[in-house]
């Protein structure tokens, strides 16, 4: 390249923004472009189909929030926010912690709790709806073949019960990525500190409670994020246990926006319901990693 | 050297990526490839339609059929709507009619008309003029019926009721007398299922308490949810349908609950289309043991409420040619024949001779042609969306938590969404 005459800095440079062009050209067309024109549509009143699109101001937003329909998806929404991050990361440590100590075996049961974190969330749908099938369905059966028969539900059209259902089966699904972390974070403990601590009394929940636990810290924030993250856009566990149909009183906000958009081709109120999810999920997870990366640099130091 | 490779390397990877949107159609066309979406998924629908494919491509081996399934008609427009956003659409979609979503798709220009293809066809001779009332907007055809579906006609289990000393009935009041028999024998009156099918189930009600002339009022959003009748149809559709179901019916899937019904743990399977027929026969029952009725209707003998399939070109596809050839395939005897002989429906198509239909078609065949039937259409394709959706959800809701309190807070809710609508009047 002598003719372009560039010095090497320059050419380092030059070669640096040549490389980054490519994935920043993709960034920017599937990722920052896409939440403009979302935010954009929000304020139109759109069907997806017609070449205009009409003004609305924050009309959209009005008549979302002021919907039932959706403030319970957003209240379901919390829920499986407590939900996700409390039980599958806890599930996850605690198997991580049994493998860990296993010293044969390992990579067997990596693969099992693993596994369900990797099928396609249209193939859990139907293993659980098989599972939760109020008249042949496994569990019921299992329990009237137990004498539990009393204790066999409608586990996913008895709206009190459904949700709960679904979490459960969410567990499943969920508890793998944590697992296979936090396993991962176990091995990275330094064998120095946990022998220091064993010469100075302390039993297995001490050293896991004060060494291995803050030790974690990193992997936690990182499972907890996940969990957020997952809490805020679950769609496809919803979706395939409903048969693409949740009812009101189990829906949640990411199927609520697919509906309203390309359902009921109503584009600017669905665009509505996604930048309001957006917003929801930034404010939860920014100021969480922030203080949570400060805590964790403090463990480290 | 080596630097100057690597940056033109990614040079010639970003063109690429730009070349390859539009080499995509390109290919398709001189492929022959011949795109069709639809939602026959399973069972003797899925067996229905390879009849019509199989039918097509033994006449036009050259064409390449790429078939897409959805899992019902809401997902299928949402993946459509993106697709003719993308401006890569299917050449074929299904679409059923009447259907204000076809009219929204016209007045959106995503569809072809296809008015050449009902003349090569012939059509408007062959087929009966209310069908064809149905797919003609602005003077231009824009879909090809392929059959007509009934979607409320109540089934019965033919051995329960015999074993009972049970018969149709032909009134509301021997209906509910019925019900009680079969609870009193432990056997569930009917099955059920939450979701898009709920909206039949009250239909019968709301005809029993407005007539024919108060549905179509309904339709043309002109019947007041908190009037007498729609009031009464509630209360009925609480009492004779939700009161009457199988336990922990909300719990399955349409296809799910044909299976109790199948097994006589229930009497009957209320309001539900009769493309159950051929899910029955694959479930092993045969055609003697299910029957089906309609409770006339006050001022009508039976009432079906139609819903016809059917196929519409969409606009700006690769090959819309090949597209006109698989509708006019449709059109034809041939296509008809193969097609619902198998999917358990009557052929729009009058050339198509009756001795292709089974003992429970040929009954539901006469049942057209007698004098005091009265054809309804369905609310479900009538309705805009957005009118559509509330129904099926507050329907939902009230079915869930049937309480006096969530009746009176769904009938305000509706009737405020019914006087700030907008609805398509039909002739």
């Amino acid at each position: 390249m002598r003719w372009m005459r560039l010095s090497y800095q320059q050419d380092q440079k030059a070669t640096a923004i040549l490389y980054l062009a490519l994935p920043f050209v993709l960034f920017a067309a599937f990722f920052l472009y896409p939440i403009g024109h979302t935010v954009y549509l929000s304020f139109f009143d759109w069907n997806g189909l017609t070449a205009t699109m009409k003004p609305m101001g924050f009309g959209n937003y009005r008549s979302v929030l002021g919907s039932q329909e959706f403030l319970l998806a957003g209240l379901n929404n919390a829920k499986w926010l407590a939900y996700f991050i409390v039980v599958p990361p806890a599930l996850g440590l605690g198997l991580a912690i049994l493998v860990d100590r296993l010293r044969r075996g390992q990579g067997f049961f990596q693969t099992l709790f693993f596994m369900p974190y990797v099928i396609t969330p249209i193939a859990v749908g139907a293993i659980w709806k098989w599972i939760y099938n109020p008249g042949s369905g496994l569990l019921n059966s299992i329990l009237r073949a137990i004498g539990l028969g009393a204790a066999a539900q409608n586990w996913l059209g008895e709206p009190r019960i459904a949700v709960y259902s679904m979490m459960l089966s969410a567990s499943w699904v969920m508890t793998g990525l944590p697992f296979v972390l936090y396993l991962a974070g176990l091995k990275t403990v330094p064998a120095y500190l946990l022998e220091a601590a064993a010469i100075d009394g302390a039993g297995a929940a001490r050293r896991f409670l004060n060494v291995q636990l803050p030790m974690l810290a990193p992997t936690t924030i990182i499972v907890e994020a996940f969990s957020i993250l997952g809490a805020i856009r679950l769609f496809d566990l919803v979706f395939a246990l409903t048969n693409g149909q949740p009812n009101i009183y189990i829906n949640v906000l990411a199927p609520l926006m697919t509906k309203t958009s390309f359902q009921i081709f109503k584009m600017g109120e669905g665009a509505a319901i996604a930048v309001l999810l957006l917003l929801v999920t930034a404010s939860l997870l920014c100021p969480y990693l922030i203080i949570a990366s400060r805590r964790a640099e403090r463990v480290k130091l | 050297m080596k630097r100057f490779f690597s940056k033109a390397l990614c040079g010639v990877a970003l063109m690429a990526l730009i070349a390859a949107h539009g080499a995509f159609a390109q290919a398709k066309k001189e492929a022959n490839i011949l795109e069709i979406w639809h939602i026959w998924t399973a069972g003797g629908e899925a067996d229905a339609f390879k009849a019509l494919t199989d039918g097509f491509q033994a006449a036009h081996p050259d064409v390449k059929l790429q078939l897409r399934t959805f899992s019902e008609g809401g997902e299928l427009r949402q993946q459509l709507g993106m697709a003719l956003m993308g401006g890569n659409p299917p050449e074929l979609f299904y679409c059923p009619g009447p259907a204000t979503v076809l009219k929204d798709f016209v007045d959106a220009g995503n569809l072809a008309p296809v008015t050449n293809v009902w003349k090569a066809a012939k059509c408007e001779e062959n087929f009966d003029p209310s069908i064809a009332a149905m797919y003609r907007i602005n003077g231009d055809y824009w879909a090809m019926p392929l059959n007509i579906h009934s979607e409320n006609p109540i089934w019965y289990n033919v051995e329960v009721f015999n074993k009972l000393g049970l018969k149709p009935p032909k009134s509301w009041n021997e209906y509910k007398t019925i019900c009680d028999t079969l609870k009193k024998n432990g056997i569930a009156p009917s099955v059920g299922t939450i979701g898009w099918p709920l909206p039949m189930t009250i239909e019968p009600f709301i005809v029993k308490n407005a007539g024919v002339k108060g549905w179509n009022s309904f339709l043309n959003g002109k019947l007041s949810f908190t009037g007498p009748e729609m009031r009464q149809a509630f209360k009925d559709w609480k009492e004779l349908y939700l009161d009457q179901l199988i336990k922990d019916w909300t719990g399955y899937a349409w296809a799910d609950a044909a299976k109790p019904f199948v097994e006589g743990k229930a009497g009957m399977y209320f309001s539900h289309g009769d493309w159950l027929e051929s899910f029955f026969k694959s479930l092993g029952m045969d055609e003697s043991k299910f029957g089906f009725f309609f409770v006339p209707a006050p001022d009508a003998g039976a009432t079906p409420v139609i819903i016809v399939d059917s196929f519409a070109l969409a606009k700006g596809c690769a090959n819309p040619k090949l597209g006109g050839m698989f509708l006019e395939y449709c059109a034809s005897v041939d296509g008809q024949k193969r097609f619902n002989k198998i999917k358990g429906s009557v052929a729009p198509n009058k050339l198509v001779p009756a001795d292709i239909y089974d003992a429970t078609m040929s009954k539901m065949y006469a049942m057209y042609r007698q004098k005091d039937t009265k054809i309804i259409k369905d609310s479900g394709y009538i309705f805009h969306n957005d009118f559509q959706d509330k129904w099926k959800t507050l329907l939902g809701q009230y079915a869930l938590t049937p309480t006096a309190d969530v009746l009176e807070k769904i009938l305000q809710e509706l009737e405020s969404k019914r006087t700030t609508s907008q609805f398509v009047v039909w002739n």
